[in-house]
């Protein structure tokens, strides 16, 4: 695969999976703060 | 349950159905497909900028106003403008047009799912599929009875749906906790299988090589929008009804946030699974990738079954694990499209969740039997572009419309900002006032012309009129009687 391929690869995982795991991290660290309750 | 609100078991659970019901075909048999032939992994740009501009600030407008409204579509535009709750309706009526018809989808799978035991397709694939399976017909008008294994992959899916939708959302919180998961676990095996096969990288050179011209082209930022819209179960009104079970307490914009990105981490990870496979049927075919290369069901039930007959070893299994993929991220899709229109019941009339699953699957098995006939698959495909091309469309744009415009949307964002994990900014109220309703206008003024131009797939006109714009305007009249009874 060309070098763009990997680059393009990279960058798709660093915002879909890197921004995910952003996000979880932020709930996971207010789970307390503002799980709903039922 | 009759007359108090179900409520999710956890946060969790919330993200996970939403997820669930985000997360379905689409996701393995359009997805890659239609990177592959936009440009590749350039695809990600206009992919990621529609997702930003236009799939978050969505999802967080449908559950920001099922949550706060506590209402699922009908209630929540009823109570925008009264004479919005018909479009409540009918947006909700779409979400049951697609269960009804999606299921057809769920019915082949368990067909496949039964074949994959001993392969029956092998060697003849499309032959299988359609003279075998869907023992085709020569056009929409010649439609036959119901063929028997179709009712019988049919009524499995119905009896499915019923099950899990009679305990409310208590149930589906729990049942999200298998049916999200299992299928990203299964298409990890698909992908280790895929990857250590011969070719495999071919494939995947052709999903991932980037061609960056074809950015100058406006089709392929409209298609990556499309792509996103319809992916993300908008504007039928699924999202309203989930949030409407959240607490008031609840936060949305972090868990729309996850709950897009999830979606579409699944569809860029799927697409390895699909193209590492394609590559390798490439290889032992002798064939160029594009070649073997299909989308919708020609990859579901054709190209993927040819390349699990080519498996070195373990066919019947990989057979099994890719049909179990394929019903398990159907099935909670279908099932939240179904909230989706009987929440609007339960709101207005208190019917217990039992007695609306029951009511609604006795109503929608008889008639999803249409499209188990041998002219049924045309039918499926007429009502297919219908309700996505014009009816999700002008659904989206009339949301846009109703929250941008006649509701307090600066206030809105404060209300969502109180509980919020992440500030949402003033782009969102830019989002839906401008970019989502632009984009939904020019997708939808391409779609009417095209159908003026030419009939879809070259399809009488008398079909598309009596499957495709009937369908839309029963569904309208059915929203218009209900959301009289409902003010009555």
């Amino acid at each position: 695969m060309p070098i763009m391929g990997w680059i393009m690869l990279a960058f798709g995982c660093a915002v879909l999976y890197g921004g995910l795991g952003i996000c979880l991290s932020i709930a996971i660290r207010n789970r307390n703060r503002k799980e709903p309750k039922p | 349950m009759t007359g108090s609100r179900d409520r999710w078991h956890s946060r969790t659970s919330f993200i996970m159905a939403a997820i669930g019901s985000a997360v379905g075909l689409g996701n393995v048999w359009r997805f890659p497909y239609v990177a592959y032939q936009s440009g590749g992994g350039a695809f990600l740009i206009p992919y990621f900028i529609a997702l930003f501009t236009a799939g978050v600030p969505m999802l967080i407008l449908e559950m920001g106003l099922g949550q706060r409204l506590q209402s699922a579509a009908p209630g929540a535009f009823g109570a925008i403008r009264k004479r919005l709750g018909w479009f409540g309706w009918w947006a909700a009526g779409l979400s049951a047009g697609i269960v009804i018809y999606y299921s057809t989808i769920l019915a082949w799978a368990w067909v496949y799912l039964w074949h994959s035991l001993k392969l029956s397709w092998s060697g003849r694939t499309e032959q299988f599929f359609v003279q075998e399976v869907l023992q085709r017909s020569t056009g929409p008008d010649a439609m036959g009875p119901p063929i028997w294994y179709l009712v019988v992959g049919m009524a499995l899916t119905w009896i499915a749906i019923y099950l899990i939708l009679r305990r409310g959302v208590r149930n589906v919180s729990r049942v999200v906790m298998v049916t999200v998961p299992l299928p990203l676990v299964l298409l990890a095996v698909l992908l280790v299988r895929g990857l250590t096969l011969p070719g495999a990288m071919d494939g995947i050179r052709y999903y991932l090589t980037p061609d960056f011209g074809k950015l100058a082209e406006p089709g392929i930022w409209l298609r990556a929008y499309g792509q996103i819209f319809f992916s993300l179960s908008l504007a039928s009104g699924v999202m309203i009804a989930y949030g409407s079970f959240l607490g008031r307490k609840a936060e949305i914009t972090n868990s729309a946030l996850i709950t897009g990105l999830a979606n579409c981490g699944t569809s860029f990870f799927a697409g390895f699974a699909v193209f590492s496979m394609l590559g390798y049927l490439a290889q032992v075919e002798g064939l160029p990738v594009p070649d073997v290369t299909d989308s919708g069901t020609g990859l579901a039930f054709v190209a993927y079954p040819t390349a699990i007959t080519k498996l070195p070893a373990l066919n019947a299994v990989f057979g099994v694990i890719f049909f179990v993929t394929l019903l398990t991220l159907g099935i909670d899709s279908a099932f939240a499209l179904q909230e989706a229109f009987t929440t609007g019941f339960h709101d207005r009339w208190k019917f217990s969740t039992e007695k609306l699953a029951r009511v609604f699957v006795l109503v929608a098995f008889p008639i999803s039997l249409i499209f188990t006939t041998r002219g049924g698959f045309f039918w499926f495909d007429i009502v297919d572009k219908w309700i996505c091309d014009f009816g999700l469309v002008i659904a989206g744009l009339v949301q846009c419309f109703a929250v941008g415009y006649l509701y307090d949307v600066q206030e809105f964002r404060a209300y969502l900002n109180r509980m919020s994990e992440v500030r949402l900014g003033g782009w969102w109220v830019i989002a839906l006032r401008y970019v989502t309703p632009a984009v939904l206008l020019v997708i939808l003024a391409m779609n009417v012309r095209t159908e003026i131009l030419e009939t879809y797939a070259g399809y009488p006109r008398w079909a598309t009129t009596v499957g495709g714009w009937g369908t839309l305007v029963v569904l309208a009249v059915l929203g218009y009687v209900l959301w009289r009874r409902s003010e009555s």
